[in-house]
């Protein structure tokens, strides 16, 4: 059955609508947690919608990378985003490289992220722009460690592959390796989604940011893009998490419409609990100190290279 | 303790006939205030006069040890005059006001810079200090800036995130309060001295009725005494209740940083309870209180403040438990007890840096005459501390209110104010949520107001901060600016 | 803090954000008074004692005119209530004072008697801001109180988040400005500054008497008196400080959110 462009289309619907309401889920529960209504789940669609139909304000000082980024942060995410298995395995996209290519992806769009806070010659868009690539420097590396264990357990770097692999064997979830890579990643995973106690998204304080920083000189259509291509790629990396790490219930191909639909549920049920675990952390913990983050970070970096040690010690 | 002084001793809201206040040719004068200020005292007020085309200087000081003011006068002169800054940090700051109001020159100031006024683009343009180095970079914050919250700039001279030095310049938010007094009390004189600092209405408000009375050689009612006191101890309730928050809210900790944005609008509702307006608008008149509280409406007081105090308890326990709140909190923004000494730091900041200074306590006047509060005060001067003092400041105003609302005087609240003393100098000290608020009254032979000064506590206080932030990363900024939470506006007048 | 305490605790107290607009407002402090109605036909003909008693000159009774009170001007001291003999300036004890335009703050004459509250914004307006309002905060000397009422509106009893309404810490990322304090000399190259970063469309709207009128302050030569000379504004919100209750109901009034129960006038 010719599934790939049916999948292809698919997948890429299910980035560009899940992930706006996977971040407005996010907030609306970090809002219950405090014992407030807080913003409908709904409502960063609301916000795009708004910031795609107003006016850009751009800084003089602007020049081609400031206008260029948003689009290629947003469409990394994306490509990145159609390599990782969501419903079925394989995923719509394979990029020679497989894994590789998800990382160097992500690693291009925090680039031009980077560059872009740095153009308009912003104090504040520079600090974070320095603050982002010395977080990156270590998350980065721990991310590739982590996602290097699962993938020589699997014995390939194609993400479909691994994940079809580890569901074949489910004694490998509780594999030392498959667990220590799993909380690498999670620390990761709060990093790279600038969330407590990394960074504070809801923050207003300008000298606090790191993520948002980047994004203070942006207006109209470029920052809903930035705004869209930063939550596919919270999307992405949670997808990461549950699908590559859990592939509990993943559809392989050929599936049945049943076999889909079981998927789709079980997808949205790891990815509901993820975030369910992100918001507690995020309530019950302050906000690290900027310096102490790369001690984080190296913790996560040690986690990952624990757990590669262990893939050949435990074989 | 009596103690040989050339200086004329004065108690908290009283005033003295302007020919009593002792007279100095200005050398003399200068060393008088600077021996004083050798020997540990404090500057509470020091500004000019105006005679004509000349000037003459008046110095408060404030003898806490001695629970007495002390005021001394210059001679008049024009053109310079020798600046105490260079040998006494505390004057900084209001010789250069004296520079920008007057015109006479501080010889030899260290930073002689406006205060508020600005020399066209604003106060944000102009000299600032600056250090250069291949890897230092500059970074400038304001006048628009994080959030809803008044306008200042902030320049940082950094070294990556470490910050080298921090230097906050203000009068975005002048008003020209002072100058629209001369002449006064006008109709209008009493509402602009409630919104001088419009998160310290009482603090405000009380001083300046104190000052009239004084000059009016009068005190306001006790039970209006009482009901100013309990509606200073409210403003101070809802103010640090909601600074517990805000800290919590600047490291993210959102369980307190919720819990004491409801927290502290329910102390505001407290106050309102009492005169209708959340910031005490209304309540306070020279003379007395304009609004009254019947048994009823107290005891719905009293029941409410035991709600609301619970809370914040609570609140506040999830703060001080918190691991992660505890990092961020200790050893940042650290101030010696030293280098608050030396600017005259006042208020919970300076208590935070172990120095005992409360006017409720060295310098008690209306209800604190008869009702103490203890003095809250923690060793370290780093945030934690700051925040700790507040947490105790909350927890003894939480105290006092209960016992005074148990026993509630008797009597009328409001009185007629008879007309104010010629030639007087007035002066009145109320220790406001952030500290010292120092209002100086000067009447001239028409009975009329010749010359007020105010000085909030801000204005001992800006310099503070910029000390606690060297060495610091520069993210710490916003915890350590809410840690010290001055006003701007109380500061630009 | 720990996991089990937060959870415990949110069971414990539930959701503590009001039902307003859902539900009946919440009543404004017993002696706050609410908005002034100023009926002039009561007025004796010779009497102007609101006129000398009023701090901020809000008043005015020129002669064969009815008499005059500007809401904007007004400070809410309540000196004219208590002065007046006939009773023609009085308490509403009613929380809403939001309006457009700033003709419809001046009460008094004939049908004019109280405010004339603020219609929402245009249709096309409406349709960009209705779910999603992003506002850039600028004090221009405002004493801190309107600001501390601005900043209750986040918390958790009333949830400004919950309408798609939200503070920005960018101008760029802003639909509109709420400006605070009277504007002073020093503060008016910022405002301009932060106005032209706005992208279009957006609004302004005034809050509080400084900023409408000056406030205490007014006349004084530091300041401009309120925003009105400088930047177009859209939305006046009198008080000094505005209840929260008010600019809430100023916001959703703008943004057409308030639902039948509390329709407009």
């Amino acid at each position: 059955m010719n599934l790939d462009p049916l999948n292809f289309l698919g997948q890429t619907l299910a980035l560009l609508l899940l992930a706006p309401l996977l971040s407005g889920c996010i907030k609306n529960w970090k809002a219950k947690l405090q014992n407030r209504r807080g913003p409908r789940p709904w409502q960063v669609y609301f916000d795009i919608a708004k910031f795609l139909r107003k006016d850009m304000v751009i800084s003089e000082h602007a020049s081609w990378v400031f206008s260029f980024a948003p689009y290629v942060v947003f469409l990394t995410a994306l490509l990145a985003g159609l390599m990782v298995p969501m419903i079925n395995a394989p995923a719509p996209l394979r990029l020679f490289g497989g894994v590789l290519a998800v990382v160097g992806l992500l690693a291009l769009g925090r680039f031009f992220l980077a560059l872009g806070g740095l153009d308009p010659a912003s104090a504040f868009g520079g600090m974070g722009s320095s603050r982002e690539m010395t977080i990156s420097a270590i998350a980065e590396p721990a991310m590739m460690l982590a996602i290097f264990t699962v993938a020589i357990t699997a014995g390939s770097t194609d993400l479909s592959q691994i994940a079809q692999s580890t569901q074949s064997a489910t004694w490998k979830l509780l594999n030392p390796a498959h667990v220590l890579a799993f909380a690498a990643m999670f620390v990761v995973l709060l990093a790279e989604t600038g969330r407590i106690p990394v960074d504070n998204p809801a923050t207003h304080l300008e000298l606090t940011m790191i993520h948002e920083a980047m994004l203070l000189e942006y207006s109209g259509r470029y920052l809903a893009f930035m705004e869209w291509g930063a939550s596919i790629k919270q999307l992405v990396l949670m997808t990461l998490l549950v699908n590559v790490f859990f592939p509990v219930g993943l559809a392989g191909p050929q599936a049945s419409v049943a076999a889909l639909g079981i998927s789709l549920a079980a997808y949205l049920a790891k990815l509901l609990a993820l975030s369910a675990v992100v918001v507690v952390v995020e309530t019950t913990n302050a906000k690290m100190r900027l310096f102490r983050v790369p001690d984080l970070l190296s913790t996560a970096f040690v986690l990952a290279a624990l757990a590669l040690l262990s893939t050949f010690l435990f074989q | 303790m009596k103690r040989d002084t050339p200086f004329t001793l004065l108690t908290n809201g009283t005033a003295l006939s302007w020919a009593d206040v002792p007279e100095w040719p200005l050398a003399e004068f200068l060393r008088n205030v600077g021996a004083e200020l050798g020997r540990g005292e404090r500057l509470s007020s020091f500004f000019g006069v105006p005679e004509g085309d000349a000037l003459r200087l008046v110095a408060v000081l404030a003898f806490d040890a001695g629970n007495t003011l002390a005021v001394g006068r210059s001679q008049s002169f024009s053109g310079s005059f020798p600046a105490l800054t260079a040998t006494h940090a505390q004057a900084h700051l209001f010789e250069r006001e004296i520079w920008e109001q007057h015109g006479v020159v501080p010889e030899n100031h260290p930073w002689l810079k406006p205060v508020r006024k600005d020399h066209g683009a604003g106060p944000a343009v102009g000299d600032f200090f600056r250090v250069d180095g291949r890897e230092i970079h500059e970074v400038a914050v304001g006048p628009v800036h994080a959030g809803i919250i008044e306008p200042g700039h902030f320049r940082f001279q950094c070294a990556g995130e470490e910050v080298l030095h921090l230097e906050i310049a203000l009068g975005f938010q002048h008003r020209g309060v002072e100058e629209a007094i001369a002449g006064g009390p006008h109709r209008a004189t009493v509402y602009q001295m409630e919104t001088v600092a419009g998160d310290t209405t009482i603090g405000h408000a009380t001083a300046y009725a104190n000052a009239l009375e004084a000059l009016a050689g009068t005190e306001a009612p006790l039970r209006a005494q009482w009901l100013r006191a309990i509606a200073l101890e409210l403003e101070r309730l809802a103010n640090h209740t909601g600074d517990l928050g805000a800290l919590a809210g600047d490291v993210a900790f959102l369980p307190t940083a919720s819990a004491c944005g409801k927290i502290r609008g329910d102390f505001l509702n407290l106050t309102a309870l009492l005169c209708g307006n959340r910031f005490g608008r209304g309540l306070v008149r020279p003379g007395g209180c304009l609004l009254d509280g019947d048994t009823e409406r107290l005891s719905q007081l009293r029941k409410r403040l035991e709600t609301a105090l619970a809370e914040v308890q609570q609140a506040a326990a999830w703060l001080w438990d918190a691991a992660s709140v505890r990092t961020r909190f200790e050893h940042t923004g650290h101030l010696h007890a030293k280098q608050a000494a030396a600017i005259g730091l006042v208020g919970p900041a300076a208590r935070a840096c172990g120095l005992v200074r409360d006017v409720r306590f060295d310098h008690p006047t209306g209800w604190h005459r008869f009702a103490q509060v203890p003095v809250s005060v923690w060793p370290d001067g780093d945030v934690f501390a700051r925040a700790r003092v507040r947490w105790l400041e909350i927890q003894r105003s939480g105290d006092f209110l209960r016992e005074q609302l148990d026993a509630v005087p008797e009597g009328e609240t409001m009185s007629s104010l008879p007309a104010l003393a010629p030639n007087s100098l007035a002066v009145a000290l109320v220790e406001g949520w952030r500290g010292e608020v120092c209002h100086v009254a000067l009447t001239g032979a028409d009975g009329k107001l010749r010359r007020y000064k105010i000085t909030d506590p801000s204005f001992h206080n800006w310099t503070g901060l910029a000390l606690a932030l060297r060495g610091q990363a520069i993210s710490d900024f916003p915890l350590c600016n809410k840690s010290f939470n001055l006003s701007y506006c109380g500061f630009d007048l | 803090m720990s996991v089990h305490d937060t959870l415990l605790n949110r069971l414990k107290r539930g959701c503590e954000t009001m039902a307003y607009p859902k539900g009946p407002a919440p009543a404004l402090p017993d002696r706050h008074g609410g908005a002034l109605k100023v009926e002039a036909a009561k007025c004796d003909a010779s009497c102007s004692a609101c006129v000398t008693v009023c701090p901020t000159e809000a008043i005015a009774r020129p002669a064969g005119k009815p008499v005059a009170l500007d809401l904007g001007r007004c400070i809410f001291c309540a000196e004219c209530v208590t002065v007046c003999p006939t009773k023609a300036i009085t308490q509403s004890n009613d929380h809403r004072m939001a309006v457009r335009q700033r003709e419809d703050l001046v009460l008094g004459d004939t049908g004019k008697e109280q405010v004339r509250l603020a219609q929402a914004l245009d249709e096309k307006l409406r349709r960009l801001f209705g779910r999603s309002l992003k506002l850039r905060q600028v004090s221009a000397a405002g004493c801190n109180a309107c600001e501390a009422d601005t900043n209750v509106l986040g918390t958790i009893g009333w949830d400004l988040g919950r309408f798609g309404i939200q503070f920005v810490a960018s101008p760029r990322h802003a639909d509109g400005l709420l400006i605070t304090g009277p504007v002073s000399k020093n503060m008016e190259l910022a405002l301009k500054k932060t106005y032209i970063a706005l992208p279009e469309p957006r609004i302004v709207i005034a809050l509080g008497a400084c900023a409408i009128a000056g406030g205490p302050f007014i006349g004084h030569p530091q300041h401009h008196n309120g925003a009105s000379g400088l930047v177009p504004v859209d939305l006046f919100i009198p008080g000094c400080p505005p209840h929260p209750l008010t600019i809430l109901d100023g916001l959703l009034r703008l943004l057409d959110r308030l639902g039948e129960s509390d329709a407009r006038r």
